[in-house]
């Protein structure tokens, strides 16, 4: 087996043998059921679409990733287990790539038990499936990006809490970066290509794009980009912090 | 010393590479929104891939042209559903853009109220709606102009003054399957150098007679607005020239074979023709029997042709059609419904044709009706259509009751068939004169399909089924539609005079999906509220009849006094009443408490079923693991 399938599968058994992974499931599905009927009105809209459903997953991760992500490296360097994990036969890398896929397929997990609502709308009426695949999808890499932003900012501190709240911080402005009030507010001060190039670093633009049901390979891009990016970085801040 | 200057370097190294990565990272993704890569529609109606036709006319522009989409962005904050239909919209005048070759250029403009860009979104016609947030009014057209060759939108070629303009003047949502269709109708007629040729062949006085100062029929001038039309004289018809975008034929009548050979020749290479045939032309001013002795029954016919199409028509068959009958004024003052002279509405018009899709209602007067010949390969698509309560009723019979039209309706027994008044007919049509094998250029069959789009009345173009005269303040006749005959014409026109490209662009499915479960609960409610009150109208109108009976012992007594009897009446009829009124309130109850129920169910099995499997299935793995380490423990 890979190095990084290995730290991939030991990450992901750590996750299911403490309640931690159950109570992140079980409020990752009714916050995701409660926001998709109450604040996104699915039933008496009356629409045969998930548009309720995947709008709010921005939000959703907000709150859910950065929780996921802070243990990260935050508890292995507080634990002390950093050291022992850097003395086994594998690069920086490869354990950073493997803590990600491992919390990045969980969130896939996540994303899987949400299907009854997908079967309810397709009970209700006859929704564009294909649409349907292409929200997860982008949902299922905002999520990622958002991982690898709280994986390399759990390497920058040893606060699981700090980690957290810088997490929440980075993917909240990635948010509100592509918000047409936001966007409204720099009109006026920026000029309209620095504002279009911001509107182009939106997250939230990327996902809607790809939610539609056209999978554009610039809105891939982005986000592979982003994944590759903060990963990088993490790699980097780890060697930063073992140079003395 | 050394070696601390090596760490230094080290860690500076590393800040260079995550300022660099930064750096990196923001130029991939600025520069990657520039790049034209692939892309994958997984839409079940490809709603995001242009169809061939658009691709062929996007690619195939002669002239650079510019596109400006004014778009009220800050008055429809509170207007998602015009932001979604926005989105689309942009979305594929990007996808044109994009596939160009840098002939179009697209702008989106905001057009705030009290600025210069809305002058120019009304300066272009562009239609504003009403009820933008705090009131504004909101703008969404399009407008499309030509540009000088090689001219550039952005630098500086603004001042010279464009060519040509075309609007779409509201992207109106009830019309999203379309969307495609307008808008590469636009890009068309904007590449266009000059109005499209169309040819006619009358033996009706559709282009009125100067001679004696008749005026031609407002159909006809409508049509010369936008095209230029030829009259081609079917005695010396021997072929139809190419730069010919559409034939209109109208009320053909002893057309020479030459005629009718041209035109056979004319469909199978590609041209696009329609038909006017009339079983009773009211407007056909022959005599009856003229001085020869030749009688005339005012119908008309293609037969040779179309047999030769696959087509069933009849000239001797009127449809009736009492359920969509227009009153009209007879001789004698009065008035009566007169079941040949039709109102068609929107539900005999076919709603995914582009040609039929937004008119509201079609008059006609004595009708015929298409059908298709057994075994032929071509397809009939209805663009107007009777309702089921129609009749066909021999020709004859509709001439003879001209003053009496109720006569019609003696012995009257519905058919139960939607028959087929206009239609598209699509095949491989093959020539209707095989034995003319030997002429030059002649062609025995068309390549793939061909279309043609046939009419089975001509009174329809007259301006007395859809034109009304109003005498205007300065005494100028001011002409108003009281039905779209006229744009029904205009519509087949374009569409006809369109590239072949324009015409394979058919209407998209709309992406509005509503939940059908919820509507067929809502439907099986109406009607159980319905019969419900269906019941209570039925008791109501037996309490009166008890009631009206009871009256004279009323009348005999004093007038202010009732019987015992319709006291009783009265208050049986009161309290059933109220039973009643509780029956269709638990009617309407019981079919909210169900939709609200099955929402109940969804909302349980969505936010509570699963997360309860998946806590049941923690704890249960859970146990097991503690279970194990016990065991091993001991």
């Amino acid at each position: 087996m890979s190095p990084i399938a290995a730290v991939t599968r030991r990450e992901l058994r750590s996750y299911f043998v403490t309640p931690v992974a159950y109570v992140f499931l079980v409020i990752f599905l009714v916050l995701s059921g409660i926001l998709t009927f109450y604040a996104g009105d699915f039933y008496d809209r009356n629409q045969a679409d998930l548009q309720p459903f995947f709008v709010m997953h921005p939000w959703l991760y907000l709150v859910l990733v950065p929780a996921v992500s802070m243990r990260m490296w935050a508890e292995e360097a507080k634990g002390g287990t950093l050291e022992l994990l850097m003395s086994l036969p594998l690069t920086l890398a490869q354990a950073m790539l493997g803590k990600f896929l491992a919390a990045w397929i969980f969130i896939g997990l996540a994303l899987v038990l949400t299907f009854p609502i997908w079967i309810t709308v397709n009970y209700l009426g006859s929704p564009d499936n294909g649409v349907i695949v292409a929200g997860y999808l982008g949902s299922w890499l905002m999520a990622g990006a958002f991982l690898a932003i709280g994986a390399c900012l759990s390497a920058v501190t040893q606060s699981q809490v700090v980690a957290f709240v810088l997490t929440l911080v980075v993917c909240f402005l990635l948010i509100l970066v592509g918000q047409p009030q936001v966007m409204e507010f720099f009109q006026g001060a920026l000029p309209r290509k620095l504002v279009n190039a911001l509107a182009h670093l939106s997250m939230v633009r990327h996902f809607e794009a790809i939610s539609r049901g056209v999978l554009d390979l610039r809105d891939l891009m982005y986000f592979l980009a982003t994944m590759a990016a903060w990963l990088t970085a993490g790699v980097l801040t780890l060697d930063l912090k073992r140079t003395p | 010393m050394s070696l601390k200057r090596i760490h230094i370097t080290r860690r500076a190294v590393l800040l260079a590479a995550l300022a660099a990565l930064a750096a990196l990272f923001v130029v991939v993704v600025l520069t990657s929104s520039r790049w034209r890569m692939g892309r994958v529609d997984l839409t079940s109606d490809q709603l995001y891939t242009l169809t061939p036709g658009t691709v062929h006319i996007v690619d195939g522009l002669h002239a650079p042209l510019r596109l400006t989409l004014y778009f009220s962005s800050h008055a429809t904050r509170d207007m998602p559903q015009w932001r979604s239909y926005e989105q689309r919209v942009a979305e594929m005048l990007q996808e044109m853009v994009a596939r160009s070759h840098g002939r179009l250029r697209l702008q989106i403009v905001d057009p705030v109220p009290y600025s210069d860009d809305e002058a120019s979104a009304e300066g272009y016609g562009l239609t504003p709606i009403n009820g933008g947030t705090n009131g504004e009014r909101v703008f969404f057209g399009l407008v499309g102009n030509t540009l000088p060759a090689g001219g550039d939108a952005d630098t500086g070629d603004e001042d010279r003054l464009p060519k040509r303009v075309q609007a779409i003047p509201l992207f109106d949502p009830s019309r999203e399957t379309f969307l495609e269709y307008d808008i590469a109708k636009l890009l068309y007629e904007l590449d266009q150098p000059s109005k499209p040729h169309i040819g006619l062949i009358s033996s009706l006085p559709v282009q009125g007679n100067p001679v004696i100062g008749e005026e031609p029929w407002t159909v006809m001038r409508q049509l010369a607005q936008q095209f230029d039309v030829k009259s081609l004289d079917p005695a010396r018809l021997k072929q139809i020239d190419g730069d010919i975008k559409a034939l209109l034929v109208i009320h053909p009548k002893h057309l020479p074979v030459d005629a009718q050979y041209a035109i056979d020749q004319y469909v199978l290479n590609g041209g696009h023709l329609v038909v006017f045939v009339d079983p009773v032309a009211e407007m056909d001013n022959t005599p009856f029997v003229d001085s020869n002795g030749v009688t005339d029954d005012h119908n008309s016919n293609l037969s040779r042709l179309f047999s030769a199409w696959g087509v069933l028509y009849d000239p001797q068959k009127v449809v009736l059609d009492r359920s969509r009958a227009l009153r009209i004024e007879l001789a004698d003052n009065s008035s009566s419904n007169h079941p040949a002279m039709l109102g068609l509405g929107q539900q005999e018009l076919n709603h995914d044709d582009v040609i039929t899709a937004s008119l509201q209602r079609i008059n006609v007067s004595s009708v015929g009706y298409f059908d298709l010949a057994q075994g032929t390969l071509s397809r009939l698509t209805p663009l107007l259509q009777s309702t089921t309560d129609a009749e066909v009723v021999p020709s004859q019979r509709v001439r003879e009751s001209i003053n009496n039209p109720a006569a019609l309706l003696d012995n009257y027994k519905p058919d139960n068939i939607h028959y087929v008044i206009a239609a598209r007919v699509r095949g491989p049509f093959t020539s209707a004169f095989p034995e003319r094998s030997n002429d030059k250029g002649y062609r025995a069959r068309v390549d793939g399909n061909a279309e043609v789009i046939l009419v089975a009345d001509t009174d329809l173009l007259s301006d007395r089924l859809w034109v009304s005269y109003a005498q205007s303040l300065l005494g100028q006749p001011q002409l108003s539609a009281i039905a779209n005959n006229g744009d029904l014409v205009t519509n087949i026109a374009d569409n006809l005079s369109g590239s072949s490209a324009l015409l394979s662009i058919h209407g998209r499915v709309s992406s509005q999906r509503p939940f059908t479960r919820v509507l067929a609960l809502r439907g099986a409610a109406d009607q159980k509220f319905l019969a419900k009150m269906q019941e209570l109208q039925r008791e109501l109108t037996v309490t009166r009849t008890r009631l009206s009976e009871l009256q004279p012992a009323k009348t005999s007594g004093r007038s202010d006094s009732t019987t015992p009897e319709q006291r009783a009446e009265i208050e049986q009829f009161l309290q059933r009443q109220l039973e009643v009124n509780k029956e269709l309130r638990d009617v309407q109850h019981q079919f909210n408490a169900e939709i609200d129920a099955l929402g109940l169910r969804l909302k349980f099995i969505n936010i509570v079923l699963i997360p309860v499997l998946v806590t049941l299935f923690g704890l249960l793995y859970g146990w097991r693991r503690s279970r194990r380490s016990r065991r091993k423990r001991a």
